[in-house]
């Protein structure tokens, strides 16, 4: 089995909820690594408190400084130096504004403009009107990227495209569908 | 240039019913014979069991699949319009060339009718030349390997190929498309008359968000009303795909995107475009 595949595999047998947050936060480390290291570097995991329970970010940083990589673009576009990427293995709740405004104090002018939320569902209409809000108002970009994006993306790479195209379009059309 | 070569870093695989086991392997052993590393392997497409996942040995990045029809698949779940649509897209992410091999005179389901098929019914052995041709076809296609131009030329010969007649678009035209195709007057009733068409070769640029924008802009600029195909030579990310359909379902733009899977669907049916754009003919 390659190991896009049994990625996936893993990705797919996490459960929702609590019960799954750990399991889902080392699977999406490990295919955010598998699909992204090289270009960006060895991530940072961080432990943070949210909501009262221990939750961990990767930061990776991304040195495509003279590169014509799509990193490289997004390090020129949102001064992406280092790309913080979070973890939301929500059961029934959903991601809420709170959850945005939580990304947006993280992401500190040293840290740059772009946050990637995985998340094993898409976000409310709440939490994409908040992304717009701090977009409008700090240039900062919040994307969502499903369970569903990891597994694509892992096939691209499987099939020798670039997986960061996909991370492209989420930018492109956020952009696009921007108010 | 031997066969090996030419089907380096790609696999035959072979799926059938276990009725149809004993042809199975008659085919296998032939398509072994011919130097071309098949894959046999005994089991059947089953409703939740997803094909390409049972492919996976390694990679399978451009594999080629013989699909064995019969009366016995026919009675398979994976023929059903829905499977067929979910297989077709899980051969479409994994980059997998599905080929059809046609074992008896059962009706091949609508939903698996684009797909090139080889008969063996009738005559098994100019059948099974016709395989194996079909094999070194779908393992030479390589879209990468084309130059933007090579693509576009590769493209209008296509548009030609099912009738339409072709006008290239020189740069001071403004028009923002590549080619113009005119269907030929016996095709207009099967064929939108005429049809704008961009070709985007990742060499040049990806089909990604901000290009198929482009696109779209430029369709609703300068013909509306137009009936307009975007030939890419790789394959849309599913936010490119949503955005499209999204911009077809609010502004009704009439944009059809043919993907390097499709491409090279149509390609299989054409074996002289294969020769001619992908050198076949040295594989002898």
């Amino acid at each position: 089995m390659s190991r896009a595949t049994e990625l996936c595999e893993m990705l797919e047998a996490c459960p929702p909820g609590r019960a799954g947050w750990r399991q889902f936060e080392d699977r999406c480390i490990d295919t955010l690594r598998y699909l992204f290291v090289p270009p960006l570097a060895e991530p940072k995991i961080q432990p943070r408190t949210y909501s009262g329970v221990d939750r961990r970010d990767a930061v990776f940083p991304n040195r495509n400084f003279d590169t014509t990589n799509n990193w490289s673009l997004l390090y020129k576009e949102l001064d992406a130096r280092l790309v913080l990427f979070e973890f939301k293995n929500y059961a029934l709740e959903e991601i809420g504004k709170e959850e945005i405004n939580q990304t947006r104090n993280y992401l500190t002018k040293t840290m740059g403009r772009l946050a990637i939320i995985c998340c094993n569902r898409l976000p409310s209409r709440a939490a994409h009107v908040k992304r717009n809000t701090v977009f409008s108002e700090e240039r900062k970009v919040i994307l969502f990227t499903t369970t569903d994006h990891l597994k694509e993306m892992l096939l691209m790479k499987d099939r020798c495209d670039d997986p960061s195209d996909l991370v492209m379009d989420l930018v492109e059309y956020f952009y696009l569908q921007h108010e | 240039m031997s066969d090996i070569e030419i089907v380096r870093n790609k696999h035959v695989f072979l799926s059938y019913s276990s009725a149809d086991s004993a042809l199975a392997h008659r085919i296998a052993a032939r398509i072994q014979a011919a130097r071309l590393p098949i894959w046999l392997d005994e089991w059947e497409l089953a409703a939740a069991d997803p094909i390409a996942k049972r492919l996976d040995r390694g990679s399978t990045s451009s594999s080629v699949l013989l699909l064995l029809f019969s009366y016995a698949a026919s009675l398979s779940l994976w023929v059903r319009r829905e499977l067929a649509a979910g297989l077709r897209d899980d051969f479409r992410a994994r980059a997998i060339s599905p080929l059809l091999v046609r074992l008896d005179n059962s009706k091949i389901p609508e939903a698996l009718m684009d797909l090139k098929y080889v008969d063996l019914h009738s005559d098994f052995d100019a059948g099974l030349a016709v395989l194996l041709q079909s094999i070194r076809d779908a393992s030479a296609i390589d879209l990468g390997r084309l130059d933007p131009r090579m693509f576009e030329l590769l493209i209008a010969d296509l548009l030609r190929s099912e009738g339409y007649d072709i006008q290239r678009i020189s740069r001071g035209q403004e028009l923002g498309f590549d080619l113009v195709a005119m269907a030929s007057p016996e095709k207009r009733s099967v064929l939108p008359e005429r049809l704008l068409v961009e070709c985007k070769h990742r060499r040049s640029e990806r089909a990604g968000v901000a290009a198929l924008h482009e696109v779209v802009a430029s369709l609703a600029r300068v013909a509306p009303q137009a009936a307009c195909l975007l030939a890419v030579s790789g394959q849309l990310t599913s936010v490119a795909r949503a955005y499209l359909s999204e911009q077809v379902r609010k502004f009704g733009v009439n944009l059809r995107v043919m993907e390097g899977a499709e491409v090279m669907q149509s390609l299989l049916q054409k074996p002289a475009l294969v020769q001619r754009y992908f050198a076949a003919g040295e594989i002898e």
